[in-house]
């Protein structure tokens, strides 16, 4: 196979500004309005959405911070330095389980999407099938590439949402947004912890970070770039309280997709827009299936430095595709996107805590010239 | 590049597989537009409840393109009867030479019969909100008598009934209609036991429709109660703050004046937090211009036009002292947004009420509800007389 060559493999840490938001925004953003208007009242969700995202922003800043005290150092090598080789390598094979049921899952929900609102006659595994080549295609080439292509989905998905956004401000009611503050603190612990969960991913950080070429500003970014994830799900669950209603909301499994699905564009030659959405949907859910393909590759990479990348992918397809067949139905399927959200979490912040207690006890010394 | 070419070939059968088009392609010409239903009851009545859906297909070549009219009807309806919509829809399938699709649906109209049944209406609305191509945007309407004569309807201006009926909706201003009442809200009334209102429309000849009135529905049934035509609806468009801008005829000393409504707001407040006797106090306010005045008056003098804006102020508080007096004792159901009212501005008090609202206890019929008009009438129109004031009355 023929891929283009770039200079280096080296990327900026302008291209982890992006790559953050790339990862973050996924199939969650479509549906969790639905359940944080569960736990709250009326538009109140916003709070616990800037809360958790202050969390996650802080998340994101801590880990970004331990990867770039070991620059140029993957992330194997500098897991080993600290807690040994075998611990390193059990910490890294959990990252590629966990990558590559990120992969299967997300995968299985684009597909399930698409069978449901366009291809209603497609076999759901063609769908994903197809979906999983040109995943395949796009980790197998270089990964410099995936930054590149990063750097020019990102701002497509965000001009998209905001120019829904846009258009639905004429289907908003005030009436909807209030009262404010009526939620109880039970409402805003869960809405916190859902809003948090959605956020996952900022793992990769951990792997891609060795590949910057400027770390120093790398936490910066990454934060950076958290706080821009942050803000577009603010302003969509904003949107779909307005024009929904909070009742509404909890009662409609993706108040994304139903407010591509409301908005009419003026004009009347238009009337179903939410065609172009799709398709920007999906450029969002294949960056992330991409990045969490590759970190998997990246990772056992490290561990297995004698095979080359496109055996891993070639020896790993066919098991994400039949791990993104496992599922039943969609019950099945929330069920295994709170377990990702968990095990993501849980996995990163163990590591996290583990390797920085330990660096700090060490001295922080081995890398600090 | 030998050793590369039956993996190349091989690829490239698989992208023979892959590129040409998915299970779900249609070619356009062979899609058939819904853009109407309309749901009756049936003749005959089986053992559950029979539905007759007639179908409204748009026929392209009878549309025309811009320059030159098309011949012939423009559009189609099919008719079938049975016990779940999408059953029926599957069997008006079988009617049709082309796919059926359902994306471009504009208007839904139910017959009054059916919205009067205890929860039929509810689940008929169910396959609207549930199945994955509709659209939420969907228009509502009742139709007075049988909703399938509507969508026969074939007016001059607009070659497709549906068509029609969607602007019918989409564009009356007028204080006796509604803004359109869509899918999409009906279930956010539905969720929130909110009463509501639909447009009623009703055949008024051969090649019109009339919009008649508001179908006003009990929230927590989903079940037509009556409708408010008239100036009832007035009323009501006059106390929640919505559509006031029209007319309004009344007698200044047995002279008939017509006003035209141009601006107009309301407010409401709560005076009394008592929940078994809350009091409710709605302030409207209105700007008003004179359009018609049979009567000769000299407008110039500050009293005259007092008077004006004394008789237009107590027409609109009789109107809507009418429509509360319908609308909260005969019908206890809360259409006027009183129940919004007190969610958002005293939710601690709403959540006491909330169960109980306009059914069971019914705090709503409990209440009391003042009604305050402000009226500013700006002009008197380009002139001042038509005939000489004689002076003798006056």
């Amino acid at each position: 196979m023929k891929t283009v060559k770039y200079e280096d493999e080296k990327i900026k840490s302008r291209d982890i500004m992006i790559a953050v938001p790339s990862m973050v925004i996924s199939i969650g953003v479509l549906s969790y309005p639905k359940f944080l208007a569960e736990s709250t009242i009326a538009a109140d969700g916003w709070m616990t959405i800037i809360l958790g995202g202050i969390i996650a922003v802080l998340y994101t800043w801590i880990v970004a911070k331990l990867a770039v005290s070991f620059p140029s150092q993957s992330f194997l090598s500098y897991a080993s330095s600290l807690v040994s080789k075998p611990v390193a390598i059990c910490l890294t094979l959990l990252f590629v389980s966990y990558g590559i049921s990120l992969t299967a899952f997300e995968i299985r929900a684009i597909a399930d999407i698409s069978h449901q609102y366009l291809f209603e006659r497609t076999p759901i595994e063609v769908i994903m099938l197809t979906f999983l080549l040109v995943v395949v295609y796009a980790v197998s080439g270089s990964r410099a590439g995936i930054f590149r292509l990063n750097t020019m989905f990102l701002p497509i998905i965000f001009a998209a949402t905001l120019f829904l956004v846009f258009f639905s401000i004429g289907y908003m009611e005030v009436d909807n947004m209030l009262p404010m503050f009526k939620t109880d603190l039970q409402g805003h612990l869960q809405g916190t912890m859902d809003s948090s969960l959605s956020y996952t991913g900022v793992g990769i950080l951990l792997f891609y970070i060795s590949l910057v070429k400027d770390p120093k500003k790398a936490p910066g970014s990454a934060a950076l770039g958290m706080s821009s994830a942050v803000i577009i799900y603010l302003v969509v669950y904003l949107t779909c309280i307005a024009v929904f209603g909070d009742v509404t909301t909890e009662n409609i499994r993706f108040p994304f997709i139903e407010l591509a699905k409301s908005v009419e564009i003026p004009g009347g030659f238009f009337e179903r827009t939410e065609s172009i959405f799709f398709v920007i949907w999906i450029m969002a859910i294949f960056t992330t299936t991409v990045m969490a393909f590759d970190v998997s590759v990246m990772a056992l990479n490290s561990i297995f430095p004698n095979i080359t990348k496109t055996k891993i992918i070639f020896f790993l397809s066919p098991f994400i595709f039949f791990l993104s067949m496992i599922p039943k139905d969609f019950l099945e399927m929330k069920t295994i996107a709170n377990f990702l959200g968990y095990f993501g979490w849980g996995l990163t912040g163990t590591t996290v805590i583990i390797l920085w207690a330990i660096y700090k006890l060490k001295g922080g010394k081995q890398n600090e010239k | 590049m030998k050793s590369k070419l039956p993996c190349l070939s091989f690829t490239f059968c698989l992208l023979f597989v892959f590129l040409t088009g998915c299970w779900d392609s249609v070619e356009v010409e062979e899609r058939a537009f819904n853009t109407g239903i309309a749901v009756d009851l049936a003749e005959e009545q089986g053992e559950n409840t029979t539905y007759e859906m007639t179908t409204q297909f748009v026929v392209p070549s009878g549309l025309g393109t811009a320059g030159e009219a098309g011949g012939g009807k423009a559009f189609r309806n099919l008719q079938q009867t049975g016990e779940s919509l999408y059953d029926i829809n599957a069997s008006i399938a079988r009617q049709t030479s082309e796919k059926s699709n359902i994306e471009h649906l504009d208007v839904v109209i139910i017959s009054k019969d059916i919205a009067e049944e205890t929860g039929l209406f509810t689940n008929i609305l169910d396959v609207f909100v549930r199945q994955q191509n509709m659209r939420r945007g969907i228009l509502l309407a009742i139709g007075d008598e049988k909703a399938k004569d509507i969508l026969n309807v074939e007016a001059e201006q607009e070659k497709v009934p549906s068509q029609y009926v969607t602007k019918l909706l989409e564009g009356n201003e007028n204080p006796i209609t509604t803004e359109p009442v869509r899918v999409g809200d009906i279930q956010e009334y539905l969720l929130s036991n909110r009463s509501f209102i639909i447009p009623k429309l009703s055949v008024f000849s051969k090649n019109s429709i009339n919009y008649e009135g508001l179908a006003v529905f009990r929230g927590k049934t989903g079940q037509m109660v009556d409708s408010l035509e008239g100036e009832d609806a007035k009323g009501l468009n006059m106390i929640i703050g919505k559509n006031q801008q029209g007319s309004i005829t009344a007698a200044v000393d047995d002279d008939q004046v017509t006003y035209s409504i141009s601006e107009g707001s309301s407010k409401i407040k709560l005076t009394n937090k008592d929940k078994n006797n809350l009091v409710f106090q709605v302030d409207i306010d209105l700007t008003a211009q004179i359009r018609e005045f049979n009567g000769s008056l000299d407008f110039y003098k500050r009293e005259n036009m007092d008077k004006v804006e004394k008789v237009l102020k107590e027409e609109i508080k009789k109107i809507a002292e009418g429509s509360v007096k319908k609308v909260k004792d005969d019908l206890q159901v809360d259409v006027l947004t009183f129940g919004n009212y007190l969610r958002i501005h005293h939710y601690a008090l709403w959540k006491e009420v909330e169960k109980d609202w306009d059914y069971g206890e019914n705090y709503f019929a409990k209440s009391d509800i003042n009604i305050n008009v402000n009226t500013n009438v700006q002009t008197p129109g380009n002139s001042i007389q038509l005939t000489e004031d004689d002076g003798g009355e006056g």
